[in-house]
């Protein structure tokens, strides 16, 4: 559906405030928060301004103790972040590269150790994200808008190409894409350097039955998370971060309805979504 | 921001709106040499006359097309599968002949050695269908949105001559809406099973459904879900949606979109055609030699063909000659023949006779065959994209600067007109017409009326300017007429504003008359998408209807359209003047009253008398000042009196007093001026 707003989020052009100091409001509660050393690398890539700085893989998320201050950000920035990652209404393939390093932050799927994020100017093609993981393994990751059979060979020649010319080579080779079509042939590995890979795909999933939109605020009760509902697309997602970003134990997530929303909701009391225990420590 | 790993199985099953197509149905799925399901190997045995080996032909095709009808995507595949449902015999040899491949990915003759087939094990074939653009239509399907209000003119035209249209709801209004979908089979084939679902958005309510086909229908959750078991070929099925919808808010309701699937029975769309199959699987074949009783050394021989295995056989030719192959014994063309021998069942030639001292020897050879069945099917699976309704509104805010104007006095007044886009587009051309009446007059120069947005001033030159009559005759009413020219492309953009300034002239009004400014502005909007291409139209009362929709708000009401007050306001005001003998014969009191006998309040009046020089100014309740005239020997004395309220009364008092000596005269006391 074009023009489609994700779980009730407007789009820009339809909001009544786009203020700078509405639209750095909203800002503010994209989470994970970026950092000092990650958001001018954001900025730079979904500007679309070609820089004189380095190109290539750039190690992001050392500093990630000091918070990058948003304040600072024009208005156009502010409209450019606010569409990336809270309308999610650009989806090209630098939004689904962002959202996905966004999202490996947190995620426990893999053990994250190092991500190297591949900056690329204007090329709009190739490996986007080199992640070292705890196990010592390396995966690419190739981000797309919409995985067709077409744009699906494209990904993978273009791993193969990046493996001559980094002399890396990865374990897992993952194609992150925001849709997919039906057609693409999971089931068959490709020939990467004498060895045989199967590639994975990574859906940016929205789940219909989620039990909060995007304009919910969501409180982590007994923890100071106050988390805005549009970060996540469906439980594990938020269980996942919660996890990573709390001392766990009993948690219950709580959401207020409509809380980011221009509009006034029917719906103003605070609402249970979830309880349960986080076991943060092997037993 | 939650990404989710997607294995090759929920790929082609899993719903939700990340994935593109429709989930591929079972019939679809390939089959790798194994294991089949029994189910189809019961059913098919219980048949006497049916094979034991079943082709099935099924070719999917996949179409997205966006709501005007445009083709945004196509694919297509096919599968051909060879079963071998036999419990225990093997075919082999098996050969197929595929022709009519003009579509698809194999070649345009095929032939292919398919080997050996055990026991309950099957083989596929897969190929894509290319050239689906030139693929024969099948069902027709068309979506027309009607709008039933006539807030806008132009609405209920629905031929769009092929153009995309723009589809609009009133912001704050109720719209009526009717969507019919029409689907018809164009084929030579019976067209099954279709199933027709789609969605309509959360907002509309009150939905009707009009249709003969209302068994079939499910509606629920604004979701119409529509079978219809088959339709042959030519026949037609229709269904209306009515229903109302009321936009309060900014937002893009959608127009739905619609997915469809139907099978074309026993038809492979891609044109693909089996031109032969042929496997062998166990059979016996001898040549029955029998010396005859009565003429030794003469054969009667004959053919034998045993079939030994659980399929029919179909004998094609049987050719039985010498061994030099020079004499032919039988040379029998069986393929037009239904010359099946049945499972066990033993098929005998005619006899020939032959003379030979020694057991004849001959040389045959047989073609034959086990029989197949071969079904096909065609698949459809369409996608509909939906479109956006477009919401159009506008707020119009009018405030007239001068609340009250003198009667019969001319004056300017100013007005402000603020008119804010509420839809979430931007508005083409406006139309702005408002009535001056009779004693009053609009100023014909367009430079005269201020123009600005949001961004700031708004060029005048942007705009015409007509006033009808041209005249400058107050004794008449006059209309202005402002609209856009085609300079602005979009003259007031979504979430923007139109700020007009201008004023009007009162010429003369009468306290007598109610005077109205009723106010009306027409909106324009395109119908179509690429407006550009279309020719030439006007932001004017004769706007092309054929290309624009045009949206009138009126200001009528006295809260909504301001009107100006008349005051009938005159000064009345006397002076009265008393002269008093004072204390002494030398002395005088003067009294001045001035009365205000209007209903207006007199500010700053000035009050000067004269008196003779021979008296002097003793004493007064005001301030005053005197100066000497001495032209005329007199002193001249004024009072300032800021003001007198309506219908209120001031005295002033003084004391003159005699200087000279000499006697006086009353009348030099009496003159005075009042300014």
């Amino acid at each position: 559906m074009d023009g489609e707003k994700i779980m009730d989020v407007q789009y820009l052009n339809l909001l009544q405030d786009t203020s700078k100091k509405r639209l750095l409001y909203l800002v503010e509660y994209i989470s994970p928060i970026f950092s000092k050393d990650e958001l001018p690398k954001v900025l730079e890539e979904i500007e679309g301004k070609s820089s004189k700085s380095k190109k290539g893989l750039v190690e992001l998320g050392k500093n990630s103790g000091t918070n990058a201050d948003l304040s600072k950000l024009s208005l156009d920035q502010l409209k450019l972040m606010y569409q990336v990652f809270i309308s999610k209404e650009i989806n090209d393939k630098t939004a689904i590269k962002w959202r996905l390093y966004q999202f490996l932050k947190y995620s426990r799927f893999i053990d994250v150790k190092k991500i190297q994020v591949n900056m690329v100017g204007d090329i709009k093609q190739g490996v986007d994200l080199v992640v070292e993981t705890l196990e010592k393994k390396t995966i690419f990751f190739t981000c797309v808008d919409i995985l067709e059979l077409k744009n699906y060979k494209n990904a993978l020649t273009e791993v193969i190409k990046f493996v001559k010319e980094q002399k890396i080579k990865p374990d897992r080779v993952i194609v992150a894409a925001n849709k997919t079509y039906r057609n693409i042939p999971l089931d068959q590995p490709f020939k990467l350097d004498k060895e045989e890979i199967t590639p994975e795909l990574w859906v940016e999933l929205i789940d219909d039955s989620c039990p909060f939109n995007g304009v919910d605020m969501l409180v982590v009760e007994n923890t100071e998370l106050n988390l805005a509902g549009f970060n996540f697309t469906n439980m594990e997602d938020i269980l996942d971060y919660i996890y990573q970003n709390s001392e766990g134990g009993q948690v219950s997530i709580v959401k207020q309805p409509g809380f980011f929303s221009e509009y006034k909701s029917d719906e103003s009391e605070r609402q249970l979504i979830w309880k349960g225990i986080m076991l943060k420590k092997n037993i | 921001m939650g990404f989710k790993e997607i294995n090759h199985a929920e790929l082609k099953i899993k719903q939700g709106p990340n994935f593109i197509g429709i989930p591929i149905k079972h019939v679809g799925e390939l089959i790798k040499e194994g294991e089949i399901k029994t189910t189809k190997v019961e059913a098919l045995t219980s048949i006497k006359q049916a094979s034991e080996i079943l082709l099935e032909n099924d070719e999917v095709l996949n179409y997205q097309y966006l709501q005007d009808g445009e083709i945004k995507s196509m694919e297509g595949y096919g599968n051909i599968s060879i079963y071998n449902n036999s419990s225990k015999d093997r075919i082999w040899d098996t050969q197929i002949h595929l022709s009519g491949t003009q579509y698809n990915s194999l070649d345009s003759e095929t032939k292919m050695n398919l080997g050996i087939f055990e026991p309950k094990t099957s083989r596929n074939i897969k190929y894509n269908i290319t050239n689906l653009d030139e693929l024969p239509e099948s069902l027709k399907f068309s979506e027309e949105i009607e709008f039933l209000s006539d807030e806008m003119e132009g609405f209920r035209d629905t031929d769009s001559g092929g153009n995309k249209k723009n589809y609009f709801l009133m912001y704050g209004k109720e719209n009526n809406l009717r969507i019919t979908i029409k689907l018809e089979n164009v084929s030579n084939s019976s067209i099954k099973n279709i199933n027709l679902k789609k969605a309509l958005s959360k907002s509309f309510y009150d939905l009707r459904i009009d249709t003969e086909y209302n068994k079939n229908i499910k509606f629920s959750r604004n979701t119409l879900d529509w079978v219809i078991q088959s339709l042959d070929p030519g026949q037609k099925a229709a269904i209306s949606i009515t229903g109302k919808i009321k936009p309060m808010v900014k937002e893009n309701i959608r127009t739905g979109h619609i997915d469809l699937t139907y099978t074309i029975k026993d038809r492979a769309i891609s044109g693909i055609i089996l031109e032969d199959f042929s496997a062998y699987s166990h059979a016996m074949h001898a040549i029955n030699k029998i010396e005859i009783d009565e003429s030794p050394d003469n054969w009667r021989c004959s053919l034998v063909f045993k079939n030994r295995c659980s399929f029919p056989i179909k004998i094609n030719s049987i050719i039985v000659s010498d061994k030099a192959q020079s004499t032919k014994y039988l040379d029998m063309d069986l393929k037009d023949k239904e010359t099946l021998v049945l499972p066990g069942n033993t098929y005998a030639s005619e006899s020939w006779e032959i003379q030979d001292d020694n057991e004849p020897k001959f040389s045959r050879k047989l073609e034959y065959s086990v029989t197949h069945t071969f079904q096909k099917n065609t698949d459809v699976v369409i996608h509909v994209n939906d479109e956006v309704f477009n919401i159009v509104g506008l707020q119009i805010k009018k405030d007239i600067s001068e609340k009250e104007i003198k009667s019969f006095e001319s004056s300017k007044i100013n007005v402000s007109l603020r008119v804010d886009n509420m839809g979430t587009i931007p508005l083409q051309g406006f139309l702005l017409k408002e009535t001056i009446p009779e004693d009053f007059l609009p100023i014909n120069k367009i430079s005269e009326y201020k123009f600005k947005n949001s961004a700031g001033e708004v060029k005048s030159d942007n705009f015409e300017l007509r006033i009808i009559p041209p005249d400058e005759d107050s004794t008449k009413p006059h209309v202005i007429e402002l609209n856009n020219t085609k300079k602005l492309k979009s003259v007031i953009g979504s979430n923007d504003f139109l700020e007009l300034s201008y004023s009007f002239n009162a010429v003369s009004p009468d306290n007598k008359k109610d005077y109205r400014f009723p106010l009306e502005v027409k909106s324009f909007y395109s119908k179509y998408r690429d407006q550009a291409d279309l020719h030439d139209f006007k932001y004017s009362d004769q706007a092309d209807l054929k290309v624009l929709y045009v949206k009138k708000d009126v200001l009528s009401k006295d809260e909504e359209a301001p009107s100006v007050k008349i005051a009938h306001k005159r000064r009345k005001v006397s002076i009265g003047k008393e002269i008093f003998p004072g204390r002494t014969h030398d002395e005088f009191a003067i009294v001045v009253h001035v009365k205000n006998r209007s209903n207006v309040k007199l500010d700053n009046l000035e009050i000067t008398d004269t008196f003779p020089q021979s008296f002097q100014l003793i004493s007064s309740n005001l301030e005053n000042k005197v100066s000497k005239n001495n032209e005329e020997s007199t002193n001249t004395i004024m009072f300032n009196v800021d003001s007198i309220l309506p219908f209120d009364e001031k005295e002033i008092m003084y004391y003159l007093k005699n200087i000279t000596g000499k006697e006086i005269q009353f009348s030099e006391l009496e003159s005075f001026f009042y300014s």
